[in-house]
């Protein structure tokens, strides 16, 4: 009998591990649905799809507070935009950096497809009128969409090489969630609306600096 | 509302039920493992080889550039565990590096074949450490050989590269981290006048090309080493989505790695109360996090024995020798942060008591603390860590809250040596009190809100000129646009009530926070009032009340001056407004 109750034990398990993933997956499809709070469970969607690919492996953790290194000493801020009456997209890269104040940098684009460069090398002085930034662009014509670009940022400190690298992956469908996005954010909220919304915005897996 | 609890308890159940068939598995099917025991156990046999060996790991050099090409100094991979199987797998031997990489054990005489796997791991009374691939496998990394017991003998060097050439899994990273690990464990061995012992197990994740951020669904993109508090676990970066050679990697950082450790000692050896989160070394934050961040890059700086914070991503194969001229675009560094000096200032305060908000400020302000005194103008001082560390390991950790580096330095000065020189210092600008944060909430006497010593001036500013206030939290100078009470409540009825003048845009706003609150979240508030007044006077009254049952415990009021309204022109100042506070009734006066 014992034999039996565990055979047929194992039975249901294997049958309920091969419907394991979609069973999970209606599970947190309907948890979702409930709007239960991400606060205390990050659930399968939200991980990473990169690691799961080339590992085939992941880990659930309960949300947690991360003390985490300094980031990077040069920001670069991108964001792209599609002209309504062009044939391309425009790619703007804002770079900052305090640690760099009135420094000369060179920067680059790279495509990620190819590794080979989308502009020649440039160089540029941050501006100091403005906060130590300075605006880069390039243009990307429709047909070279998805674009995969890599902007690298470098000067000189102190005899060292300091810099920056920023990633950026276009898709035609970005821009037009993008567009929408822009109009929908031009709304103006009440003090009360907004600060509602700030406070109980789920909190990222970085929390709020 | 019934559907809904309906597909809860739906959802838990198939979740629970799965997980009572294979415990030890995740939700997409792969494989838990836990971390093998240690091995300490010591075998004896009545006729035995000794066999003898050197075992060492590599590293990239730190160059003009950047991250460069290999050392070709070679490092000794110190008190790390050695594991001795026979053919058939069977463990017959324990052994563990000595400090210079040596080793040395026993093994039958049998003449049969056996192997050595020397791992990324220490259980000892210098290190407890374990550096692991990952989460899933919990499995160190190995140099292992194989050898014939026919007689006494000495072993090939054992070699963990860092060359991708030499071992695509670059395990010398790995050794790099558990040779840090060890490093600071002896530092504070002997910079704590005998107070420190190596208790706790420290477990370090990585992997070549893995962001560790990925494995809790954080930004693969943004490449992050940290810390988990409570967890023992350390996390550090292997690279960006499989990539080594221009994206950011740690493994080779020992700024970084010993940074990382600072938190696990904060987390083991005193008390942390900071909300953790995403920081730049370059605006004001949450005086919780600086301190936190600043004494754990003060740490690696001090474990170092040198005033630098240096963080590299890719690589390159430049040298010592290498001109600046002549550097690729693949590596350099994010940060090459001399902390003595300052050159190209961080985080430089402008007003007293700025500086505890100000986590590069924290940082510099305890290097000067324990450098030459004769290094620097303004820093007469020399006192050594140990003095540091028995403040942070006692007062500023027993029984208190919010710890920042006010109470840090309030402790501090009970204690001595004196080092309220460096208070003043123009890159600093710290003081020893808890006037800027968790100030105490004791009633005053004074019941009269009239008195100046029962009314507090406010005025919103800027944090930086690129991180200017605009009505959100994440945007609030918490040095000059907030100010902290702490509370300690018996349990009851808790009524918090603030009156200020309305004046030009001025607009403050009440909250009450729980102990180890995360500033703008909802989930931390016990409850606010931010009545909407958007600079009008026929809807702002100068009052906000809040009256709420608060079980026992430990809060943080904070009075928050509201920027969302618009300003009179461009940049120009917000409006200056005074205000007082009672809780329950009573005044809070200074």
């Amino acid at each position: 009998m014992k034999k039996r109750s565990v055979s047929k034990n194992k039975k249901i398990c294997r049958i309920l591990k091969s419907y394991h993933a979609i069973i999970v997956l209606a599970a947190f499809t309907l948890l979702s649905f409930t709007n239960i709070s991400h606060e205390t469970t990050i659930n399968a969607e939200s991980m990473s799809s990169r690691y799961i690919a080339s590992t085939g492996e992941q880990v659930h953790s309960n949300t947690f507070i991360d003390l985490q290194k300094p980031r990077q000493s040069v920001f670069i801020n991108t964001s792209y935009e599609k002209l309504s009456d062009q044939n391309h997209v425009r790619v703007l890269a804002q770079i900052n950096s305090q640690i760099l104040s009135n420094k000369t940098i060179r920067y680059q684009w790279t495509s990620l497809e190819n590794s080979q460069l989308v502009s020649d090398p440039v160089s540029g002085a941050l501006d100091l009128s403005n906060n130590n930034e300075i605006q880069v662009e390039i243009a990307i014509t429709d047909n070279q969409l998805p674009a995969k670009l890599r902007l690298q940022v470098f000067s000189i400190l102190n005899g060292k090489q300091i810099g920056s690298i920023k990633e950026i992956t276009i898709n035609a469908e970005d821009i037009k969630a993008s567009s929408q996005q822009r109009v929908k954010a031009q709304g103006v909220l009440s003090k009360e609306e907004a600060i509602r919304q700030e406070l109980n915005a789920a909190p990222s897996w970085q929390p709020r600096q | 509302m019934k559907r809904k609890s309906a597909i809860r308890i739906f959802a838990g159940s198939a979740v629970l039920f799965l997980a009572a068939c294979s415990s030890s598995k995740s939700s997409s099917g792969s494989s838990t493992s836990q971390e093998k025991p240690y091995c300490n156990q010591t075998f004896s046999y009545s006729t035995f080889h000794t066999i003898t060996g050197h075992a060492q790991y590599e590293r990239r050099l730190h160059t003009v550039c950047g991250l460069g090409d290999v050392d070709p100094t070679t490092y000794p991979i110190r008190y790390a565990e050695i594991q001795i199987f026979d053919h058939t797998g069977s463990l017959v031997q324990c052994a563990e590096t000595d400090g210079s990489g040596n080793f040395s054990f026993k093994v039958p005489d049998d003449n049969q074949t056996y192997s050595i796997a020397i791992n990324s791991r220490s259980y000892n009374a210098l290190n407890k450490t374990s550096v692991l691939k990952d989460p899933v496998s919990n499995e160190p990394y190995s140099l292992t050989t194989n050898f014939i017991s026919d007689a006494d003998k000495s072993l090939a060097t054992l070699t963990a590269t860092a060359n991708e050439a030499g071992d695509f899994n670059i395990p010398g990273g790995a050794f790099n981290i558990l040779d840090n690990t060890f490093k600071a464990n002896d530092f504070l061995t002997n910079h704590s006048g005998g107070s420190f012992n190596v208790t706790a197990k420290l477990r370090a994740y990585w992997k070549r090309g893995i962001n560790p951020v990925t494995y809790f669904g954080g930004n693969p993109s943004q490449g992050v080493s940290f810390y988990v508090p409570g967890s023992n676990n350390l996390y550090i970066l292997g690279g960006i989505d499989g990539d080594i050679g221009v994206n950011d990697t740690d493994h080779f950082d020992d700024s970084i790695i010993l940074h990382e450790f600072g938190h696990f000692v904060e987390d083991n050896y005193s008390v942390s109360s900071s909300p953790g989160g995403t920081h730049y070394g370059r605006y004001i934050i949450d005086p919780r996090l600086a301190w936190s961040e600043g004494f754990a890059t003060f740490f690696q700086a001090a474990v170092l024995g040198q005033p630098f914070y240096q963080d590299t991503f890719g690589h390159d194969n430049s040298t010592a020798a290498t001109l600046v001229s002549s550097c690729g675009a693949s590596t350099g560094y994010f940060f090459d942060y001399n902390i003595e000096t300052n050159v190209s200032a961080m985080d430089v305060p402008t007003t007293l008591g700025e500086g505890n908000f100000r986590e590069f400020a924290i940082t510099r302000f305890l290097w000067d603390a324990i450098d030459s005194a004769s290094g620097e103008a303004g820093d007469a001082i020399q006192i050594d860590f140990t003095d540091l560390f028995n403040v942070y390991t006692s007062g500023f950790k027993n029984g208190e809250h919010f710890q920042d580096m006010g109470l840090f330095l309030r402790e501090q000065a009970l204690v001595g040596p004196n080092i309220s020189s460096l208070y003043s210092k123009s890159d600093a600008l710290m003081r020893a009190s808890r006037a800027d944060f968790a100030a105490s909430d004791n009633p005053a006497t004074i019941k009269n809100p009239a008195s100046p010593s029962c009314q507090y001036t406010i005025q919103a500013q800027d944090n930086a000129s690129d991180w200017k206030e605009n009505g959100s939290f994440a945007k609030s100078n918490q040095f000059a646009s907030n100010d902290f009470y702490y509370l300690q409540h018996p349990g009851g009825p808790l009524s918090v009530n603030l009156s200020y003048v309305v004046s030009g845009n001025a607009d403050l706003d009440l909250y009450v926070y729980k102990d180890n609150y995360t500033y703008g979240s909802a989930s931390s508030l016990l409850s606010y009032s931010a009545r909407p007044s958007m600079g009008s006077p026929s809807l702002d009254n100068g009052l906000e009340n809040i009256n709420v049952f608060a079980p026992a415990g430990i809060y943080m009021v904070n009075v928050q001056y509201y920027t969302g309204n618009p300003r009179n022109g461009s940049g120009a100042p917000f409006s200056s407004t005074t205000y007082t506070i009672k809780i329950n009734g009573s005044l809070i006066c200074h």
